[in-house]
């Protein structure tokens, strides 16, 4: 019989290497009762005074809502007085006659805590889900950068929503044409609200800008601007087509007289003039109310930031805003609420979070005494061997 | 053939007549040698040595049947677990099928968390092989089917949707009640910060559960850990700044980042779920512990005495040689040594001996026996040491549990035709082997 290796075999043999070999140097932890005692227990002692922190945190926000649309508006609230009523449905916006306005009405509020600035307004939405599909869907991000788009086939994502009659939307989509166009404005006249830095940097930095082929110019000329002074001065502009001379349009932005051109308005419906109350031709998809409404909130209930307070408001103070309300919501029995608060590091009044971490902790705590009193009343033997012998099977 | 249930059969072999024994065994293990490689390539394992058998089985093939039952029912409890959480949120939009994750970032689920699945697969041991070849009843959960089974998918199955329960509901709730506003700046956010945030807070929680499966943490295994945590970040910090793939996650995860409520969640969401999970195995630890448990234990310590000396492969015979002297370490067993009838053949030592006793030296040879101390040309088995533990000879297996073992029967006119094409074959073997050789 041959008992020699072969040539063979012997070069065949694996590398004698820890990886080949397996026998690489490894860790081998092991659940043991002291250990999982010890790790809930710390959890525990670090979570529960966590918690504590985040919901003092969170009870120290100040905050005012005021519901003033859906049902349960009419209900009498201790900050919030509403006069007159806030509400709207849709048959007073079609008894309006054309270029008027629905009546605006007051809502006054409390301020029994100090704010600290800075202090921020939002509109609160319910029942609006702008987290359904085909409603996030429908947008066209190149259109909302400025390209220029001619035909509607081109614009599917924005179905079911691209023309308005026989004219493209520029934006088209359900997201911005449903656009929230109630008017808030703060009629205290020693407090401001300013209604710019809304929106994320991002956002209006690279992701909206007016059409490639939009003009504006200040106007030039003295007094208040006219069409056809617009004209006049926008004829020389080589941007604009002389065939569409009579576009040119007039108006006054931020305390300026402007001249501005939109380019095939024949065809094109652009923003300004689908929501004219609160988009200025001159600024266009660049309205940061705007920017705020199309990122589309996660759930059915949402604020959105309208406008920011850079000042501390003291006890005592009444607060006055006037809202021109527009936008309907009881068709779909929604609710409209005018938010006023403050923030934290962890943003608006959040008392679950700390809730949440207090619960977790003190789980952790309960299950490490428990552990504890099995271990320290009937302790297992660990890594009896008895157990691993043949006999046992 | 006709037992029931159809028994797991291993057959071994070294030469080209078995060929046909390997292929119809459901696991085939052919011994590379001085036969050719007939059996080697026709088998699904191919082995140097005989002896090398028990380490095949006994170590490995315990080792990977635990390690890859973990890493198939790990693969599928992450994925429902996604799955889930994009269930529970069609509450909040709806029912429209709006997703929770944009669509790259979900697409990139598996990559992020592809690495521990398959290192853990890899280099996972149980127990050290010292532990089991001292105490090789360890085989059992193998045997018993008891890492992958119908109880353990739907165990599996039943966490996923308690686990994806608590990621959605802590998440949503931390992020609902302030509704929207999630920024100290006052800003408002949306779906994909919400969104990602879940997301986020979901992949922490699974390599959570994938580290609480872990049993052997070396190198390779931590560093596919950090790479799957590294990956996930370096990938959002990248995808979130290329506007032109997705405008609408563009900057979403900086501004996500950026936010204190995030952060929070994320470690409150992750640390639930892994306090959640070593309860569960802390239970079972305390009030309904099994035999791995001890083994386990044992194997790191904790035992009767101290941690078993490690063994090298080159001792493992030495092991053998030792065990044939004086038997298992455990004792002699106490089972019933007649033969069963049907079901499952077990073949322990005591059995094998007794089985054999009762024949003739006629059946024997009838049924391929060869006596015991028979020289044995041309073949690579270590006869002797088989003999002498069995006193049966022929091709005995060691101290395994398999429903049937089957032996190898040379013969010897084969024997002569093999040597003779074996000569052909290895011309560069040298004159001195060829002579020995005959």
């Amino acid at each position: 019989r041959c008992c020699l290796k072969s040539v063979e075999e012997a070069s065949r043999r694996p590398e004698d290497t820890d990886f080949k070999q397996q026998r690489l140097k490894a860790w081998q932890p092991i659940l043991t009762p002291a250990w999982v005692i010890g790790t809930f227990l710390l959890v525990g002692i670090i979570f529960v005074p966590v918690g504590v922190v985040l919901k003092g945190l969170s009870d120290e926000v100040v905050e005012y809502k005021c519901q003033y649309d859906g049902s349960g508006a009419d209900e009498d609230s201790s900050d919030c007085t509403i006069s007159p009523s806030c509400k709207i449905t849709t048959d007073d916006l079609t008894a309006l006659s054309p270029g008027a306005s629905p009546d605006p009405c007051n809502i006054t509020i409390n301020v029994d805590k100090k704010m600290e600035g800075d202090v921020y307004v939002y509109y609160e939405l319910h029942n609006f889900y702008q987290n359904h599909r085909r409603y996030v869907k429908s947008r066209e991000d190149a259109q909302l950068r400025g390209e220029t788009f001619t035909s509607k086939n081109d614009l599917k994502d924005c179905l079911p929503l691209v023309e308005k009659g026989d004219t493209i939307l520029s934006p088209c989509g359900l997201i911005a044409n449903s656009l929230f166009n109630d008017v808030i404005t703060l009629q205290n006249t020693e407090i401001d609200m300013a209604e710019d830095d809304i929106a994320w940097e991002s956002d209006k930095d690279a992701k909206f800008d007016q059409p490639d082929d939009f003009v504006k110019e200040r106007y030039t000329g003295t007094g208040t601007a006219t069409d056809a002074a617009c004209q006049t001065q926008l004829s020389s502009n080589g941007d604009v087509p002389s065939d569409q001379l009579s576009n040119v349009g007039s108006t006054t932005f931020e305390g300026e007289q402007w001249c501005y051109f939109y380019n095939n308005e024949d065809d094109i419906t652009y923003l300004y003039e689908v929501f004219p109350e609160v988009i200025n031709p001159v600024e266009g998809v660049n309205n940061e109310h705007f920017i705020v409404w199309m990122r589309t909130a996660g759930l059915p209930q949402f604020r959105k930031l309208y406008g920011r307070i850079e000042q501390d408001i003291s006890e005592g103070t009444q607060l006055t805003f006037q809202i021109t309300p527009r936008f309907i919501v009881d068709e779909f029995d929604g609710k409209k609420f005018l938010v006023v608060s403050t923030t934290t590091w962890f943003g608006g009044r959040n008392p679950f979070l700390g809730i949440a971490y207090i619960v977790v902790g003190a789980i952790c705590l309960a299950l490490a005494l428990l552990f504890f009193a099995k271990h320290a009343i009937s302790p297992r033997k660990l890594g009896d061997t008895r157990y691993l012998v043949w006999k046992d099977q | 053939r006709g037992l029931h249930p159809t028994p797991m059969t291993l057959a071994i072999g070294d030469g080209a007549n078995d060929v046909g024994m390997i292929q119809a065994a459901a696991v085939g293990v052919g011994i590379s040698g001085k036969e050719g490689r007939q059996a080697v390539n026709s088998s699904d394992f191919a082995i140097a040595q005989f002896r090398f058998l028990r380490s095949l089985t006994l170590i490995h093939g315990r080792w990977n049947y635990r390690r890859i039952s973990k890493t198939i029912l790990y693969s599928f409890y992450k994925n429902i677990v996604l799955t889930f959480i994009l269930f529970f949120y069609q509450f909040a939009c709806g029912f429209s099928g709006q997703s929770l994750f944009e669509s790259y970032v979900y697409a990139g689920y598996n990559f992020f968390l592809g690495m521990p699945p398959l290192i853990i697969g890899l280099f996972d041991k149980d127990v050290s092989k010292e532990t089991v070849l001292q105490f090789k009843s360890l085989y059992y959960v193998g045997r018993q089917n008891l890492d992958l089974n119908v109880r353990t998918t739907v165990g599996w199955i039943l966490q996923a949707g308690f686990i994806s329960l608590i990621i959605y509901l802590l998440v949503l709730g931390a992020y609902y009640w302030p509704h929207n506003v999630w920024d100290d700046n006052g800003e408002t956010s949306g779906l994909w910060v919400f969104g990602t945030t879940v997301y986020s807070a979901l992949l922490a929680s699974m390599l959570y559960t994938a580290a609480s499966i872990t049993h052997t943490w070396n190198r390779y295994v931590v560093a596919s850990f950090i790479f799957s945590i590294w990956l996930y970040f370096f990938f959002l910090c990248v995808y979130t700044l290329w506007y032109y793939m997705s405008p609408d996650f563009y900057f979403v995860a900086y501004e996500m980042m950026a936010l204190g409520i995030f952060w929070m969640a994320i470690l409150l969401v992750s640390t639930t779920t892994l306090m959640s999970e070593i309860s569960v195995q802390m239970i079972t630890h305390m009030f309904f512990p099994n035999k791995m448990h001890h083994a386990m234990e044992y194997d790191r310590g904790y035992g009767d005495g101290a941690k078993p000396e490690p063994v090298g492969d080159a001792d493992v015979a030495a092991v053998q040689a030792e065990e044939g002297k004086t038997g298992d370490p455990a004792g002699p067993s106490d089972r019933p040594s007649e033969m069963p009838t049907g079901g499952k053949f077990m073949l322990d030592r005591e059995s094998l001996f007794n089985l054999n006793a009762g024949l003739t030296e006629e059946e024997k040879e009838d049924m391929g026996i060869i006596p015991a101390g028979t020289p044995h040309m041309g073949s690579t088995f270590n006869f002797d040491y088989v003999t002498d533990q069995y006193g049966v000879g022929g091709g005995g297996s060691s101290l395994l549990e398999a429903d049937v073992v089957l032996q190898d029967v040379e013969e010897d006119n084969e024997d002569e035709e093999i040597r003779m094409r074996m000569s052909m074959e290895t011309a560069e073997v040298d004159e001195s082997t060829r002579l020995s050789y005959k």
